[in-house]
């Protein structure tokens, strides 16, 4: 279902005191809408209060809004005003414009001042009011959530509802997870998910009624039980490692940012000079491993051929004796003379009766073209120990350019950890305690990140070699129940369980991997129709194992050297392919989506993406610095004066109030 | 073309856990990534320079012949034809691959002890080994 924003009317919301509304013409081809203000004026307020009022949650909380410990949701200055037992509110209310017809949407929290002078807050409660026929129908409670569904379920209002600033992250830092994660999520498997969840509760079951009959079985039971167990443990604790990663990662990435923008130009030109460093670092080890591997690979192919030197040279000279004696390849094959002898006659007439003279004759014959049976195996063997002799002599010099490569990659490393050391060192000269900090964290959290990295590895092999352990102890218990009759339809029944699962791990995979293709089509495609560089690469890919990769016109991954308005165009790409393949048309809102992008790469998203986005509704929250001349002029064609709206804040900065020119 | 050689043929159950742990992936050894055909032949190779060679206890015949390459049968059908210097000893390559697997059966045991000796430094003992022998041979 099509929807499109008409308005927003926002209540003691936040930093909004008393009532506030946007509203937005919609027209196919002037599709944008611009709301602007300064930082901290309450932008990023309005995207939460769409999520909020949606989804009950706000896109930068990762906790409920209604946490007595955080800000509260309805306005301060408003609940300053609250006497002892007086009671206010906040709401939102988003009005729709579908394809069949408007929707209301509003959710209402309240508060209360009691007695005691303390704050109450109620749950946040939902409405939902759309045109059934010429009435309005009016649904509350939990019904709401299906219909919200509907319009665009929660899983997915990340890929329309965007923080520009996490959407140039995304890339920047994105580890294959989170990638396939939001795969994952428009994959739409949740139905597959369940049914997979309710067979294996259903396997367990089963498995009660299993009476131990034999030890073994007895045994064996207990077994399936036990790695099932640690199986679940394995995958808790995966789980949390793989989250503790990302947080750190993304830890890191903060500190990283926050020292190369920092005031002082020498820490920053410093942790700028470090990251590039740490990059090289990447790549080299990278690179420096594949050619390892290559070298290991080509000693495993040759060696035998060196060790067998002597032998290979012996044969080669022997069937290239028989060849140079006309022996090989054969005129005449043994078993032809032999058929001869054998039907008594030559094709020429003659008679090769057992006591003629021409008989005799080629029995002696024969007795040269012993080797002619062998005769396709001997050129086969010529050909082949020519090529691997021509390789021996290759060897040295094939050898040497592998070693040189290694080595000079090497120092290089040797060079960067070096430089890397001295980076770490001019840092700690400058004796600030905010930097000494800033750095201790900095340590901390690479050398968890490699902890992460190498737990995360040796359980996914704990893993594997558990399930491996889970499917032999089902194959024994399925011979175990094979002995006895009265288990006859309980096996058929496991059996038919684990042939369901099979399949459905199949279709999952399959689901999966067609939707990572198509993600991998349209976000390539996609991003070479947004970036500004266009010849400059060559292809987005996506790997089976969910790594993205930009690759440059001269094939290099450049994944991680791309600028903050490349990252963003990847970004959009990647959100753009997701929101496509979703089938859901929701509007697009965006949150500082031109913040630390330079001019060009302005330029190309404000001309390039409304077009790009034809059709769909686009909001854009941007502070005056984002909101420029250029980029006005550049939005001036796809922005209906009417849909401008502009957010004041009072002296104190403590009340904010749109202004729409439509109001 | 090679109508009479084995199916399968293998290595001593006592070889059996480096045959497969070191052509594992994610193993740090010469051999990670590798067919533990590759190693056979490598083990053979190495016996067959050392002149040295014994029959297999226990034999695990987890390597089909047709996993080798054809240049890898040629490291193999070599050392057979050298030492009988006759082409005739093709007419059955079953005996063959036995005497590769006696040689593979000693080899896998210096690569072993070189292994262990060298550990991650054993591809550049390798290479300086390999050149020796090139300029020994020459």
């Amino acid at each position: 279902m099509k929807f499109v924003i008409s308005s927003i009317e926002m209540t003691n919301y936040r930093q909004y005191k008393g009532l506030q509304k946007l509203q937005f013409a919609y027209d196919k081809s002037k599709n944008v809408a611009i709301i602007h203000g300064r930082n901290g004026s309450g932008k990023s307020n309005i995207l939460n209060a769409i999520t909020w009022c949606l989804y009950g949650k706000e896109i930068h909380k990762k906790y409920d809004v209604v946490d007595a410990e955080s800000m509260p949701l309805i306005n301060t200055s408003e609940l300053g005003t609250l006497e002892k037992g007086d009671t206010t509110y906040a709401e939102v209310k988003i009005h729709f414009q579908t394809d069949f017809g408007p929707w209301l949407v509003s959710r209402k929290m309240e508060g209360e001042k009691d007695s005691l002078g303390k704050l109450w807050f109620s749950k946040s409660k939902q409405t939902v009011t759309r045109r059934v026929g010429n009435k309005d129908r009016i649904y509350k409670g939990d019904g709401t959530k299906r219909l919200i569904n509907n319009l665009l379920p929660d899983a997915l209002n990340s890929f329309f509802f965007i923080d520009g600033e996490q959407l140039r992250e995304f890339f920047r830092i994105s580890s294959p997870q989170k990638v396939a994660d939001a795969i994952d999520t428009v994959s739409q498997l949740g139905l597959v998910y369940n049914a997979f969840a309710h067979l294996g509760l259903l396997e367990k079951d089963l498995r009660k009624s299993i009476k131990a009959t034999t030890p073994q079985l007895d045994e064996v039971v207990k077994r399936i039980e036990f790695v099932e167990g640690q199986i679940s443990q394995l995958r808790d604790r995966r789980n949390n490692v793989k989250k503790d990663l990302e947080n750190d990662t993304e830890a890191l990435s903060k500190v990283k940012e926050y020292l190369s923008g920092h005031s002082v130009e020498k820490i920053r030109a410093l942790e700028e000079k470090r990251q590039m460093l740490e990059a090289e670092k990447g790549r080299l080890t990278s690179s420096n491993d594949d050619a390892k591997l290559m070298r290991n690979q080509y000693l495993v192919d040759i060696a035998p051929f060196i060790f067998l030197k002597e032998p290979i040279e012996r044969t080669y000279a022997l069937i290239n004796e028989r060849v140079e004696r006309g022996e090989l390849p054969p005129k005449i094959k043994e078993t032809f003379v032999h058929e001869l002898i054998e039907e008594g006659r030559c094709i020429c007439g003659t008679d090769l009766s057992s006591d003629s003279e021409a008989t005799s004759t080629l029995l002696d014959y024969s007795k040269h073209l012993s080797l002619s049976e062998l005769s396709e195996v001997a050129i086969v063997g010529k050909t082949t120990l020519e090529e691997i002799q021509s390789e021996i002599l290759d060897f040295p010099e094939r050898i040497d350019a592998m070693t040189e490569r290694i080595d000079q990659e090497e120092t290089r490393l040797e060079q960067i950890a070096i430089d890397i050391e001295q980076i770490k060192e001019d840092l700690r000269g400058l004796d600030l305690e905010e930097i000494n900090r800033y750095e201790a964290r900095r340590e901390q959290l690479t050398t968890l990140i490699n902890q992460h990295e190498l737990l995360l590895a040796e359980l996914d092999e704990q893993l594997a070699a558990s399930r491996r352990i889970l499917l032999e102890h089902k194959r024994t218990e399925h011979t175990e129940l094979a002995k006895h009759k009265k288990y006859d339809t309980l096996r058929l029944k496991l059996s038919l369980l684990r042939e369901t699962q099979n399949v459905l791990a199949k279709t999952q995979q399959i689901i999966k991997g067609r939707i990572r293709e198509k993600v991998e089509q349209k976000t390539n495609e996609n991003f070479l129709e947004l970036i500004r560089k266009e010849g400059a690469f060559k292809k987005v890919t996506i790997d089976d194992d969910y790594t993205v990769k930009v690759l440059h016109s001269h094939g290099f991954n450049v994944i991680n050297d791309l600028s903050a308005g490349e990252y963003m165009i990847l970004g959009l790409a990647f959100m753009s392919a997701l929101m496509s393949i979703s089938g859901f048309h929701a509007p697009v809102i965006i949150d500082t989506p031109l913040a630390k992008i330079d001019d060009i790469h302005r330029k190309y998203i404000t001309t390039e993406l409304p077009l790009f986005l034809k059709g769909t509704q686009l909001v854009l929250l941007v502070t005056p610095t984002e909101y420029d001349k250029k980029v006005q002029s550049n939005l001036s064609e796809y922005l209906l004066p009417t849909n401008c709206c502009h957010i004041e804040e009072n002296e104190t900065y403590t009340i904010s109030e749109v202004k729409c020119k439509n109001a | 073309m090679h109508d009479t050689e084995p199916r399968n043929i293998g290595y001593g159950i006592d070889a059996a856990e480096s045959y497969q742990q070191w052509t594992k992936d994610d193993a740090t050894t010469l051999f990670s990534g590798k067919k533990q055909a590759d190693l056979f032949v490598f083990a053979m190779a190495l016996g067959k320079l050392r002149q040295q060679k014994s029959e297999t206890s226990s034999k695990l015949d987890n390597i089909p012949v047709s996993a080798l390459k054809e240049r890898q049968r040629w490291a193999v059908l070599p050392i057979a034809i050298s030492e009988e210097s006759d082409l005739l000893s093709l007419k059955d390559e079953a005996p063959i691959y036995r005497l590769a697997e006696a040689y593979a059966n000693e080899g896998i045991k210096i690569l072993t002890s070189h292994m262990e000796k060298y550990g991650l430094s054993y591809p550049k003992k390798l290479i300086i080994d390999l050149k020796r022998l090139l300029n020994e041979q020459k």
